[in-house]
């Protein structure tokens, strides 16, 4: 199931609304790291609420913990980096709804928490490496620095567009490339 | 008239809840393989929806949330009247509409769950453009109207793509993500309006 590239796919869409925000490495970075929290702490929580879940509530009672999550994580983040939080806040519940959308692939509801948490972890790495990426690429490319640090403004200017919601998709499309290729060669030499 | 004109053209083009937003691109993918039909019934829905959940969670979130300084429930509250919203509307439609029931049984999860309708109500209270609960209906109509002209244009690029000859690695999602990237640098050109 881990090979299967519509799920990757499927991950890709579900942070593809943060990257519209996530302005800046750092920003990614946050919400990078409250996504993964996120979704691996949802996989482990509910395979132990499992039993006494239904289908129909499963995808509810999935977003009320990861906003919980989120939001413990939120001002555990505005605390630490008030202006870099501030500018995703608005996006970050949206994360939430990632679980949801994961909902297809995590249909073993009563999956051994190790073995969720393992998933969670992998799918939700995966989700958070790729958002990191495209807020470190967005960074570089729209304002020429890196974490706040100036890189190139000097000899270039930076490309302005970049740092738009177009600029992001763009980006987004190159990454998704670089990942099609990737496991083209590595399924090549059956590393996969 | 002017706001109306504003709220029209920010709505459609330059604040469009797909390419500004990035807000349902997911939904893009997902009408590459549906007829005409089905994505303009699915936009309906989600209209629909928007409509609905906007006019649900805005007072709650400005008029109760706002005074009472609990802004950080909003995405919490929001979730719980939407899912409550949603299973109003299965009741009532399966009781009284059957055949928009039969429309709405389809999709309507999925679209209820999209991040569109959560975004674009957590939005609402933060836009300058909105400044009461008419602006705010009638925002959440526009935006909806705005996802349908994307999800068609999209549409009418795809067909001619799907046709084309290319690369499995660009084929699929890449090409949705560049073909969303296009749209949004056009749509963005609008913004000196």
């Amino acid at each position: 199931m881990l090979k299967d590239r519509q799920v990757y796919y499927k991950i890709i869409l579900s942070v593809v609304p943060l990257t519209a925000v996530c302005n800046t490495a750092l920003s990614s970075l946050i919400a990078a790291v409250i996504s993964l929290i996120t979704v691996a702490s949802v996989w482990v929580l509910l395979p132990l609420l499992g039993r006494f879940l239904t289908e129909k509530t499963a995808p509810f009672v999935r977003i009320i913990i990861a906003l919980g999550v989120i939001g413990t994580l939120t001002l555990i983040s505005t605390m630490l980096f008030k202006d870099a939080t501030q500018s995703i806040a608005l996006y970050l519940p949206l994360i939430a709804l990632t679980t949801v959308m994961l909902h297809p692939i995590n249909e073993n509801t009563k999956a051994l928490p190790l073995y969720a948490l393992k998933l969670g972890a992998t799918l939700g790495g995966f989700g958070s490496a790729f958002l990191f990426l495209v807020g470190v690429l967005k960074e570089l490319l729209g304002m020429g620095s890196l974490f706040g640090l100036d890189i190139y403004t000097k000899l270039f200017a930076p490309i302005e567009f970049f740092k738009t919601p177009g600029g992001a998709l763009l980006i987004c499309a190159a990454l998704t490339i670089v990942y099609n290729l990737a496991v083209k060669y590595l399924g090549k030499r059956g590393a996969i | 008239m002017k706001i109306f004109i504003t709220l029209l053209i920010s709505g459609i083009f330059t604040n469009n809840i797909i390419t500004h937003s990035l807000l349902g691109v997911e939904e893009l993918e997902k009408s590459k393989t549906k007829p005409v039909i089905t994505l303009l019934k699915d936009c309906a829905v989600l209209t629909a929806l928007l409509f609905v959940s906007t006019a649900i969670t805005y007072p709650v979130l400005r008029w109760v949330l706002a005074p009472l300084k609990l802004e950080y429930l909003s995405a919490l509250v929001c979730v719980a009247l939407i899912c409550a919203v949603i299973f109003g509307v299965y009741e009532l439609t399966k009781r009284f509409l059957p055949k928009i029931y039969s429309i709405i049984k389809e999709n309507g999860n999925m679209l209820a769950c999209s991040p569109a309708v959560l975004g674009l109500c957590l939005m609402n209270l933060g836009s300058e453009l909105i400044t009461g609960y008419p602006q705010a209906l009638l925002y959440s109509v526009i935006s909806g109207i705005g996802f349908t002209v994307v999800s068609l244009m999209f549409y009418m690029i795809n067909q001619r793509i799907y046709e084309s000859n290319l690369s499995d690695t660009v084929r699929g999602l890449p090409m949705t993500l560049i073909i969303a990237a296009i749209i949004s640098l056009a749509f963005g050109g609008l913004a000196g309006i």
